[in-house]
């Protein structure tokens, strides 16, 4: 199961804005044959979910989430990207124990679990040169804590809690962004309110080349590659943005993995800062959002207003109702 | 950038209209301009507004949920979106369950919300005194309003309005309580007669129903069947379309037929 979208960049960062206006270049699969290899295969089980056609996503590989899938949780997803699969699930705001209770605002906690637990995946993993898994699990939990903590307006809720539990369920290479994304995903359906948008997106650097969103093989060709020239950068660079002011988006999060060479570095924070990978992936949320509230662009205003009309008779308070804040 | 339009679907918005937008998704961050007419605006749930610090002067209406962007007639914004929990809200009337009943001055009572438990005097039910109040026991269904305290006061609940009269308030009993999604209450509480999915039901099956903003139902029709009946109904309506509901009305209302 190969890549869905990629860039070279052989020549500089002035080729590089030429390149970007044309189709992506991808040297195993295109994006189409890669949706409909996962349409086909195990993705139609679904009943209901909300996918966005393989020709909106440019950039990453194609998206497909479906809302609401747990009774207990105020918020839940189960989110693709690529064949990259995780669950996320949200209480919150929800009572915490005393010991996490904070004074001024909601505590966040990001519980991670893994396909495969216990000591015979980490023996494997430690044979295979890799990290610790469990110090990645940890890692994971704490990237997605520093997000929310920022994301998150944890002053309207003091001595709550946010529970946040991520499930992996396959994993085919940037497994942390796809943490964020369903993270996020998870919170915008429940209800939860966010400073912005944000979401993630991994580049794997090899050479001179950047790959958006690498699948597992691509990883694992730049990983081999992984300190044997001292003057070639051979990493993955995983950004969390908004998308916030204007077109040029905010970084909240870098983190890095291997080695990139400024030049490289370069590339990747104008590729990421030209807004267009966000854009991708935020219409992506903006889309499963709007499929959850049953709403589309055509069905129009007047429709709507003959629901909202309400006579001020017996019912005086409901949920929708309650008014926290006066403007002029 | 020169887009526009649709293709700039997830990108933050800025100097939207809040008339214009009705209805339409806004998504965190999205920022409205201040009407121009000095008429007053209200924001509900979902819209908050950004003052610039020095001058202390209203900047921008944010919204901070994914929701639809609603009116209601008084110039009143909010959003509109599905939610599971409930957040207290003064003067909201909840349904609530007694859980611990304590010698002393009050019933703590679980809302099915983030606090965990209410408090409910055992004085403040209509013409109670110190000698003569109702003996609620632990298990039993209240329908209660929220009371009017500051910000982050402990919860707590009265069976009785400002004027001395219950009004509807009070103990429930008999019949059957259940919870259904916070959202799916605006359904049932609305008083647009054409919407107000009880009055259909009520016209099937004649019942006592007391829907509690926290999200929580209670039923009481004429015999225990039909309590069930009508409990299933609004479970199942509360995960349905809103187009679908004509269609469980009928097929419920064939049921109703063969049971009774």
């Amino acid at each position: 199961m190969e890549s869905a979208a990629s860039e070279k960049h052989e020549e500089g960062e002035e080729e590089q804005q030429q390149d970007e206006d044309e189709t992506p270049y991808c040297p195993f699969f295109s994006n189409s044959e890669l949706f409909a290899f996962m349409t086909k295969e195990r993705f139609l089980r679904e009943e209901e979910i909300a996918g966005v056609d393989e020709s909106s996503f440019q950039f990453v590989r194609p998206m497909r989430a479906k809302l609401s899938i747990l009774e207990n949780p105020h918020g839940s997803v189960r989110f693709w990207q690529g064949l990259t699969c995780v669950i996320a699930a949200v209480y919150g705001p929800s009572d915490v124990r005393m010991s996490k209770e904070l004074p001024h605002r909601a505590a966040v906690d990001v519980l991670f679990r893994p396909k495969v637990t216990g000591s015979g995946n980490m023996s494997a993993m430690l044979a295979a040169g890799l990290m610790d898994p469990l110090m990645e699990e940890r890692a994971i939990e704490q990237t997605v804590v520093g997000i929310l903590e920022s994301v998150i307006h944890l002053e309207d809720h003091v001595q709550a809690g946010f529970n946040v539990i991520l499930h992996e369920i396959e994993n085919d290479g940037c497994l942390v962004s796809a943490c964020v994304n369903a993270t996020v995903l998870a919170l915008l359906s429940a209800g939860c309110s966010l400073r912005n948008v944000v979401c993630a997106v991994t580049l794997g650097v090899s050479g001179d080349s950047v790959v958006v969103d690498p699948c597992a093989k691509q990883i694992q060709d730049i990983q081999k590659s992984m300190g044997k020239d001292a003057c070639k950068s051979n990493g993955l660079l995983t950004f969390v943005l908004t998308n916030s002011h204007g077109f040029v988006p905010q970084i909240l999060h870098v983190s890095c993995k291997g080695r990139v060479l400024p030049s490289e570095l370069k590339t990747c924070y104008k590729l990421v800062c030209s807004g267009k990978i966000v854009q991708e992936v935020v219409r992506f949320f903006y889309l499963c959002i709007s499929k959850d509230l049953k709403y589309s662009e055509g069905n129009g205003v007047e429709k709507i207003e003959e629901q909202v009309e309400m006579e001020p008779g017996e019912v005086e308070s409901s949920s929708g109702d309650e008014v926290d804040e006066d403007g002029e | 950038m020169e887009e526009s339009g649709s293709s700039s679907i997830g990108m933050k918005r800025t100097n939207l209209d809040l008339n214009d937008e009705l209805g339409k998704l806004v998504m965190p961050g999205d920022e409205f301009c201040i009407p121009d007419d000095s008429s007053k605006v209200i924001l509900g749930p979902g819209l908050r507004s950004v003052i610039d610090k020095p001058s202390g002067e209203l900047k921008t209406i944010v919204g901070c949920k994914a929701g639809l962007l609603r009116k209601a007639k008084p110039n009143t914004f909010f959003l509109e979106m599905k939610t599971r929990s409930y957040q207290s809200f003064k003067k909201d009337d909840v349904l609530g369950i007694i859980k611990q009943k304590s010698k002393g001055e009050h019933y703590s009572i679980d809302v099915a919300c983030r606090e965990l438990r209410a408090q409910l005097s055992k004085n403040a039910f209509e013409g109670a005194t110190k000698r003569y109040r109702p003996d609620l026991q632990v298990g039993d269904c209240i329908y209660g309003k929220v009371m009017d305290f500051p910000k982050d006061y402990p919860l707590e609940l009265t069976c009785v309005q400002p004027s001395g009269k219950a009004c509807g308030l009070g103990s429930l009993n008999g019949g059957h309580i259940f919870h259904v999604p916070v959202h799916f209450v605006r359904a049932l509480r609305t008083a647009n007669p054409k919407d107000n999915l009880l009055q259909k039901i009520g016209k099937i099956v004649p019942c006592e129903t007391a829907v509690g903003a926290n999200g929580l139902v209670w039923i009481k029709a004429s015999n225990a069947v039909l309590t069930i009946l009508v409990s299933q109904l609004l479970q199942t309506l509360s995960k349905a379309n809103p187009e679908e509901y004509g269609t469980y009305l009928n097929k419920f209302n064939s049921t109703v037929r063969t049971v009774v």
